[in-house]
């Protein structure tokens, strides 16, 4: 049993956790006896590089103090004597190392301590009452920290979340710069209210719904993207109501918490980062071989228009440069960030030339200013602020006859009579300003009295506007479009603990508090055409002007008790109970509970627990979360709308349901996570299975009743379950050289039980739900006789399902040589789910898809026909061809990213530099699917918080190329 | 000093977190504190206003003109009125005479929606306090959208039900004369209301309205009879307008600004199938169905349909987004009381005399009583027997009204029998909308097998 192990035993009790955590931050009270100090400097065990912030502490006392913004501590008043002193840092492995303090001297101790995604003794905010060891918790919980992957490509939290963690999906959806990802933790369970996860940034529930789409664009921009990745300092996520019962209604679809950099004692440390890379797309569509064109987008010299390059690509060029420092006092502290970056798709408009269009691309800055004081010694407050900005310029694209992509590949066949740049000179762009600031107060009353209080403001604004010019080639008048949503978000919260020691060897931490969130939302939308004629226009240069307006404001709030009792820091049981109400429930509804229960035992800690098999904790937990309706869901309602050319009319909007309520997902995982190889090799497993009772089903009225349309009902059920499994391995570990290999796999699979009597709920673009299938699935004609040669095809509807991944799987690796030269490598592979090639089977239609040209061009040859299958001949002849034809298996692995970086000796600086590190990176290298499709991750409209999924002439993912410098001084 | 602020802090924040709780435990409590903020809404019960039954009458129109473009867009589709040359999924279906219960929830629910909002409008406004229901023009013009919204389901769904808002409307399946006749009856009440009311067009249009349902009924006597009383000119609208996206005609949406279906290989269109032909503008017009030959170069912005195919013949019939589409027209009285000869006396002069005088309407050369071949059948005729002139002159005169799938349907037309525009169809081709799956799923009273 390893040293470390007893040294936590005898201080780590359970209730003193989160005083250690704060009382850290505090100088060591004078004492009576010799004393010395320590100092030193904390560093990456693996980079070497410093590490601002950590905690240092000397075991067996209240001594602590963290690093300062160059790694360095200097703990005061030691006890002369040998002294054993502990470094730990979230996300880090703790490491204990002794030292024989002089008295009345100081003695110099440097501490390595190496990153953990994986361990038992890191603290956790997430889904906790407040702080805790993740020893005492009892569900699973991933955290990513950003110094981890320091040498990967990150341009956005999707980059940083991509792959790293079990249970994660992200999805790229498209090559427009700007575009959001759809992301899922632990699939879907809800089948009405959405299934993105709830995202709080330093406590402060933000906005995480998908700005407005438009159908010009088919995508949007999401507003967790504004943030700025080199602002994060590390991301926790919980996936499922066992572990996010604290946040009550609207948690059912997990939590990602996100951490921004603090400031730290010091002098001003200063760092610089510039990037410099471009955007490409590889060859378009199938095989050279058969596609030489690259549908049209690789060479285009036989289209009507065609860039002098000879094809409509381009190396769009990628500028980012972020500028941070921190540093303050024992009491005051900042870190102060900004960043400006462009980044330019990868669609050659010809812009350069005509400054008429426009091309693809976006534009985006930021500030941050994080702020600490320790007005006391029991109180620290923080206040975090950030502003972003971002210009995103979009081309014209999926599900869209006046689309690039679609008119490309449709040839001559298109809307744009093969000119296909006419395009470009439609102009829809997305200004999007996002200012987020809260206060986070931690008082301590008394050593084992703690109250956290938080409070803030989440605001964002997306402001679309699209311009078709006076003369545009679809609609010659021109028109104007512009939709402003502004979204606020209020954030109170307060949570208070209080610890005791209920006898020896048995400690209780009694938690309550309460949260209130106020949602407004509000967009305004003008629309103006018929110009008179050319130049920049506003909404009533038209003859023709409309304009609506929706605002909408809905509060939820709720109390919550958690008990957690300790035995020998061993056994944790943790139980709590939450109280909600929420203003979309119906009137006879009331207050819901919300109630959850965890286990976390750490087996190792027995004496029979054989060395050799290291640090093991078991666990176990159960909770309920849950989704609200939507808004006036539970009143019967009319609309006003327009009729008679602009008189004031009324129809059915909504039937009602006073008894409406939350649909609730109740959650029970359980797993184990460990280390062994004195932690060389770090494992978790977790297997999971939700219920989401009185499911929020969108219940089809009877349409000869008169209100045709739907109306939410508490009447389905939907499970879904799965496995997860992380492990992380120390390959290599030797002075010069270290290798970590990081493996994770995950499964999800979803039923939909019961929609409460209806057989079948449509979806768009043919997705489906129905019971006793994955929610969704895709129902379409297919081929019964696929394999039958000569025969004509028998197309039947069918349902075919999952449309998202089952399986999902990720290989990480990264080595380093000499503390300097680091390699990152990031794959993920998604599998088991299906994926409709739409632009394939419309393209085909058109009799311009490449792998029906042979076929197309002998339908009326029977010795042909006579040769191939069934399913060969439907998909190509438009006879029997449907998007269900084409339905295909979606399985992929792709290369996510690849990142080499050196660390320049520090002997080859000016002194004034601290270090400098150079990285060459590549994003979205490689992709390995049979999907026929443009690109099994290609998907319209899939930012948008919706369940169905379709490929349909969305432009295939970006690759990256970026070379970049990050400069500390 | 550090002690001091320690204390008086520790003070105002115990004080502080303590008051913060209680007004979060106090306001939560409040009433109106969860309250759901969406000015855009308006209340059941607040409708039951003298002032709002204006609004209410709009909403029926709005209601009806909101979905009956989608209907005539179908049938246009479904039928050999035009060729569906577009892309969506749905087209795939019709132009091949495929309609499946599972591709037409929106239409049925359309037709329902705005026969309900009519009906239980009209109930509504005869128990509003304050609002004069005898003989006021708001009554005449709703029982006027009553009667055709029941005329839209009557002629286009292969059965009808009712589950509100009357007493016995028992949600069943019903055979389409319940549509007929529940048109007729509300025809006949619109009637009565706009003579009381003095709002004479709308009782033309419910004289038409009864003539239309009683056709449909088979009584061709009083179809005549009521038909004579409407003159030529008379022309009776769904209003459609520029003014938002709700009011605009979708057939010209779908065939103008996009090219979801054309003319070509259509009666309207000659039947041309031959590019060449079209290419040249070797098309002849008929002005009860105008179109653009798009086909010839530089005509429009492309010379095919969504499909990439098909020549795009675009129809100008609905030239403008705010075009209206003819419910009740003076020409189409001529033509049922030309089609009442034909099932009763079987006159041919007095037959042709209808028909060219509706032709003379818009311009076109009379039939010449001595080209007509007899009285044939629509089922067995040639190109001139009465039937077939018939055939082909309400097809024109009625051409994208939403009607021509009645007549293929009513007439046992050939056309069902595997007839093709240029997709290759099914045999026999739908003759009429089953009964959504939205309804057969929710309703009791009709399985699914019902319709589909």
């Amino acid at each position: 049993m390893s040293r470390s192990k007893f040294a936590c035993r005898r201080t780590c009790g359970g209730f003193t956790s989160l005083a250690i955590a704060l009382a850290l931050v505090l100088p060591a009270s004078a004492s009576a006896q010799a004393t010395g100090s320590v100092t030193g400097v904390l560093t990456n065990a693996v980079t070497g590089e410093v590490i601002a912030g950590g905690q240092i502490s000397v075991v067996g006392s209240t001594i602590g103090t963290l690093t300062n913004n160059v790694g360095r501590y200097l703990l005061l008043n030691v006890p002369s004597g040998p002294q054993m002193i502990r470094a730990e840092f979230i996300g880090y492995g703790a490491v204990e190392q002794s030292v024989t303090v002089p008295s009345g001297g100081s003695v110099v101790l440097d501490l390595r301590i190496r990153s953990e995604a994986i361990s038992l003794e890191g603290l956790v905010v997430t889904g906790t009452a407040g702080a805790a060891r993740k020893r005492e918790v009892g569900n699973s919980i991933s955290q990513i920290n950003a110094a981890q992957i320091e040498a990967a490509p990150i341009a956005d939290l999707g980059d940083l979340l991509q792959g790293r963690a079990t249970g994660l999906m992200v999805q790229d959806n498209t090559g427009a710069p700007g575009a959001g990802n759809r992301i899922r933790l632990r699939g879907n369970n809800s089948i009405s209210q959405g299934n993105n996860p709830l995202v709080y940034v330093d406590g402060i529930r933000v906005n995480s719904e998908a700005y407005p789409n438009d159908g010009e664009l088919n995508q949007s921009p999401s507003p967790i993207q504004d943030i700025n990745p080199d602002d994060i300092e590390r991301v926790e996520i919980i996936k499922g109501a066992a572990a996010t019962t604290l946040y009550g209604t609207e948690a059912a679809g997990g939590v990602i918490q996100i951490f921004t950099k603090r400031g730290a004692a010091g002098a001003p440390a200063w760092t610089f980062n510039m990037d410099q890379g471009v955007n490409q797309l590889g060859h378009i569509g199938p095989d050279k071989e058969i596609n030489p064109t690259g549908l049209g987008f690789n060479d285009c010299t036989d289209q009507a228009f065609c860039p002098e390059d000879g094809d409509w690509l381009q190396n769009g060029y990628i500028q980012n440069y972020s500028l941070s420092v921190r540093g303050g006092t024992e009491t005051t502290n900042y870190f102060l960030s900004g960043s400006y970056g462009t980044e330019s798709g990868a669609i050659d408009s010809g812009q350069d030339d005509d400054p008429d269009t426009q091309e693809a691309g976006q534009e985006s800055w930021s500030l941050r200013g994080n702020f600490g004081f320790n007005p006391s010694d029991n109180v620290t407050i923080r206040f975090n602020n950030s502003y972003n900005h971002r210009a995103i310029d979009w081309i014209p694209d999926g599900n869209n006859a006046e689309g690039f992509t679609l008119n490309v590949l449709r040839r001559a066949a298109g809307y744009t009579d093969d000119d296909n740049s006419v395009v470009f000179t439609m102009k829809p762009k997305t200004l999007i300003d996002h200012f987020t600031s809260g206060v986070n107060l931690v008082w301590t009353q008394a050593s084992n009295i703690t109250h956290r209080f938080n409070a803030g403001l989440d605001w964002s604004q997306a402001d679309f506007q699209n311009e078709r010019p006076w003369g545009f080639w679809y609609r010659e008048e021109g028109n104007r479009e512009v939709d402003v949503d502004q979204n606020r978000k209020l954030t109170i919260d307060y949570a208070g603990t209080w610890n005791t020691n209920v006898t020896d060897g048995i400690t209780s931490a009694f938690s309550a508090g309460g949260q209130l969130y106020d949602d407004f939302f509000n967009r305004t939308s003008a629309f103006g055409e018929q110009f008179a004629g050319p130049g920049d226009k506003e909404i009533d240069s038209g003859a023709l002007t409309s304009a609506s307006e929706t605002r909408r404001s809905v509060t939820n709030g709720g109390f919550f008790a958690q008990e957690m009792i300790g035995f020998n820091d061993q056994l944790f049981i943790t139980g709590g109970l939450r109280v909600d109400g929420h203003s979309t429930f119906g009137d006879d509804f009331g207050w819901q509970w919300y109630p959850k229960i965890s286990a976390s035992y750490i087996i190792s800690d027995n004496d029979f627990w054989p060395e050799s098999l290291g640090e093991m904790k078991l666990r176990s937990a159960y909770g309920e979360s849950g989704k609200a309706p939507g808004f006036f869901d539970a009143e019967k309602t009319w609309e006003s709308v327009s009729g008679d050319d602009a008189q004031p009319g009324v129809e059915p909007s909504n039937l009602g349901n006073p008894e409406l309520g939350p649909e609730r997902t109740q959650e029970f995982e359980f797993g184990l996570e460990g280390s062994i190889l004195n932690g060389r090799i770090q494992y978790e497993y977790t297997y999971y299975k939700q219920t989401t009772i009185d499911a929020l089903v969108p219940v089809q009225q009877v349409p000869s009743s008169g209100f045709t349309g739907t109306q939410l009902e508490n009447v389905g059920e939907v499970q879904n379950w799965g496995h997860e499994i992380a492990v992380a391995v120390n390959a290599v570990r030797l002075d010069n050289v270290n290798w970590d290999l990081d493996l994770r796999f995950s499964t999800n699979e979803s039923e939909v039980i019961d929609l409460g009597g209806l057989q079948e709920i449509g979806l768009a673009w043919r997705n489906a739900i129905l019971p006793g299938e994955p929610l969704p699935v895709f129902c379409n004609n297919r081929v019964q006789n696929p394999n039958e040669v000569g025969a004509i095809p028998d197309v039947e509807r069918e349902c075919l399902g999952p449309l998202y991944p089952k399986y999902s799987y990720g290989i990480g690796s990264n080595i380093t040589i000499g503390q300097r030269l680091t390699l990152d490598f990031l794959g993920e592979g998604q599998a088991g789910h299906w994926l409709s090639a739409g632009t394939a089977y419309q393209t085909m239609r058109r009799g311009t898809w490449p792998t029906c040209l042979e076929t197309q061009a002998n339908l009326d040859n029977d010795a042909y026909l006579a040769g191939i299958t069934a399913e060969e001949r439907a998909k190509c002849d438009r006879r029997y061809s449907s998007y269900g034809t084409w339905t295909q298996k979606a399985d992929f692995f792709k290369i996510r990213s690849a990142g080499l970086s050196y660390r320049v000796p520090e002997s080859m600086l000016p002194g004034n530099i601290g270090s400098l590190v150079l990285r060459l990176q590549g994003r979205n290298l490689w992709t390995s699917t049979d999907y026929e499709g443009l690109d099994p991750e290609a998907h319209e409209d899939g930012s948008s918080n919706n369940l169905y999924q379709q490929e349909y002439y969305q432009l295939p993912p970006l690759r990256s190329f970026i070379l970049s410098v990050k400069v500390n001084f | 000093m550090t002690y001091f602020i320690s204390k008086k802090l520790s003070r105002g924040l115990r004080g502080g977190v303590l008051a913060m709780v209680a007004g979060l435990a106090l306001s939560a409590c409040g009433e109106d504190f969860f309250d759901v903020k969406n000015p855009g809404q308006i209340l059941d019960a607040d409708l039951n206003s003298a002032r709002g039954v204006s609004a209410l009458v709009v909403g029926m129109s709005a209601a009806f003109s909101e979905g009956y473009d989608g209907q005539a867009f179908l049938v246009a589709r479904a039928t050999d009125e035009m060729a569906g040359s577009g892309s969506y999924n749905s087209t795939a279906f019709f132009r091949r005479g495929i309609l499946e219960a599972e591709e037409v929830d929106g239409w049925w629910e359309d037709a329902q929606e705005a026969r309900w909002v009519a009906e239980a409008g009209l109930l509504r406004m005869s128990e509003i306090e304050g609002y004069t229901f005898e003989g006021n023009p708001l009554t005449a013009r709703a029982y006027l959208l009553a009667g055709f919204s029941n005329r839209w389901l009557g002629e286009n769904f292969c059965e009808v039900a009712f589950s509100s808002p009357y007493e016995g409307d028992t949600g069943e399946a019903l055979p389409k004369s319940a549509a007929f006749q529940r048109g007729l009856d509300h025809f006949v009440e619109a009637k009565r209301q706009g003579d009381l009311a003095g709002t004479n067009d709308v009782a033309t249009a419910a004289v038409g309205g009864q003539a239309q349902m009683q056709a449909n009924l088979g009584n061709w006597s009083a179809a005549a009879n009521l038909a004579s009383q409407v003159a030529t000119d008379f022309v009776y609208e769904a209003i459609f307008s520029a003014n938002s996206t709700s009011e605009r005609n979708e057939i010209y949406n779908e065939t103008h600004l996009r090219n979801e279906m054309s003319a070509f290989g259509t009666l309207a269109g000659s039947y041309i199938l031959d590019e060449a032909v079209a290419a040249a503008g070797g098309i002849p017009e008929d002005p009860r169905a105008p179109f653009t030959n798009c086909f010839v170069p530089g005509a429009c912005s492309t010379p095919v349909g969504a499909d990439g195919l098909t020549p795009h013949l675009r129809q100008d019939k609905y030239d403008d987004r705010g075009s209206n589409i003819p419910l009740v027209t003076g020409t189409e009285m001529r033509i049922i009381e030309a089609e009442a000869v034909l099932n009763t006396t079987q006159d041919i002069p007095t037959f042709l005399g209808f028909i060219n005088e509706a032709r003379a309407h818009y311009g076109i050369d009379p039939i010449d009583a001595a080209d007509v071949t007899g009285v044939g059948s629509v089922r067995d005729g040639d190109d001139m027997d009465a039937w077939s002139i018939l055939d082909r002159e309400r097809h024109l005169t009625v051409w994208l009204e939403g009607r021509r799938l009645w007549d293929l349907d009513r007439w046992n037309h050939p056309f069902i029998e595997g007839g093709r525009v240029i997709y290759e169809p099914v045999n026999p081709r739908a003759r009429c909308v089953p009964i959504s799956f939205s309804e057969c799923q929710t309703n009791p009273a009709i399985p699914c097998s019902v319709g589909g």
